[in-house]
């Protein structure tokens, strides 16, 4: 076929193979081993903040905290919870003790359940979200 | 004596021995700057960038997969960082189209390039190069001079095998075309 052609040409193969290849300065070596071996080490590198607040997991994490302070308190609204009836009668009287100091923080403080609960719907979602459409995880290389 | 490859090496630099890089330094050297020699055409910024080639790759290094080889994933780097560095996208290589390529036999090239001394041939090869397209040049050198396969050409410019396949017929026509201008001139 014509087009494969190139695949079998020998005459360009023996010309080129008799070219040589262009040689960079005598120090080109000596330069970059210079570099790399005074260039600062860094240790470690911290994870920006930014790619904390892109991880899924704080957005988890304050719906939990946000669903356990809501389920264990008498806001308001927050009798439309999904299950806080069930997770009242059943579990808070086992850890009645642990929960109890959530109460007297916010209780009767009706202004501050409606933000939790807007908290709580929107960690909710953008934890989905991110659990949802996470891209393949980005790899944090250390220099050496 | 043991020759060691490239993984050798490789792994003594990742387990702390920083000095067995020079050994990959020197083995790929030549090949690295005669990549970005040939896309910048200018023997001070190839030195400049080759440098910064190596030191991407010493910094990446712990990011190489060993799927490919390695001189594969180096020449990638050296190739791209050419290309950014001359602000030349891969979409703007210029195109040889077939019109422009005149008939003539690749064999009479042939038999002309024969009759004439090594020196001269190797001249004549070396201007025909000189007029293709920067890309151009390093495709087909790479393919005839460095023996790399069209699936390692396609990892290197990221074309796809049957681009870089088309390409090469092109660049082939097109150089033989050069040839034999410049031994008709002679």
């Amino acid at each position: 076929m014509e087009k494969e052609d190139f695949l079998s040409d020998d005459l360009l193969k023996n010309l080129f193979r008799n070219q040589s290849w262009e040689s960079p300065g005598d120090d080109f070596t000596g330069n970059i081993m210079e570099q790399i071996l005074t260039a600062p080490e860094v240790a470690s590198v911290k994870k920006p903040f930014y790619l904390i607040l892109r991880s899924s997991w704080p957005y988890v994490l304050l719906f939990l905290v946000t669903l356990l302070f809501l389920m264990t308190s008498d806001l308001p609204f927050t009798d439309y919870i999904p299950g806080k009836g069930y997770f009242t009668k059943n579990f808070l009287p086992n850890f009645g003790s642990l929960f109890s100091g959530f109460k007297p923080l916010v209780s009767n403080a009706k202004i501050i359940s409606i933000p939790l609960m807007i908290i709580l719907a929107g960690s909710l979602l953008v934890g989905f979200d991110h659990f949802l459409f996470r891209k393949p995880g980005v790899r944090h290389q250390t220099t050496h | 004596m043991k020759v060691r490859d490239d993984n050798d090496y490789i792994g003594r630099v990742l387990s702390g021995d920083v000095s067995a890089y020079a050994s990959l330094v020197a083995k790929h050297k030549n090949l690295v700057f005669s990549i970005v020699l040939k896309i910048v055409n200018n023997r001070e910024d190839a030195e400049e960038i080759s440098q910064d080639v190596f030191l991407k790759a010493y910094q990446s290094l712990s990011t190489f997969e060993r799927k490919s080889k390695f001189s594969t994933w180096l020449y990638r780097i050296a190739y791209n960082a050419a290309i950014s560095k001359t602000r030349k996208k891969k979409v703007e290589m210029v195109a040889i189209e077939e019109t422009v390529i005149t008939n003539y036999s690749t064999d009479e090239v042939g038999r002309n390039m024969h009759e004439l001394e090594e020196n001269d041939r190797q001249l004549i090869l070396e201007n025909a190069l000189q007029r293709l397209p920067e890309e151009d040049n390093l495709l087909i050198t790479l393919f005839y001079k460095n023996e790399n396969s069209i699936e390692d050409i396609s990892d290197i410019t990221g074309l796809s095998v049957s681009n870089v396949k088309v390409r090469l017929h092109r660049i082939r026509k097109k150089l033989y075309e050069e040839m034999n201008g410049l031994i008709k001139r002679n």
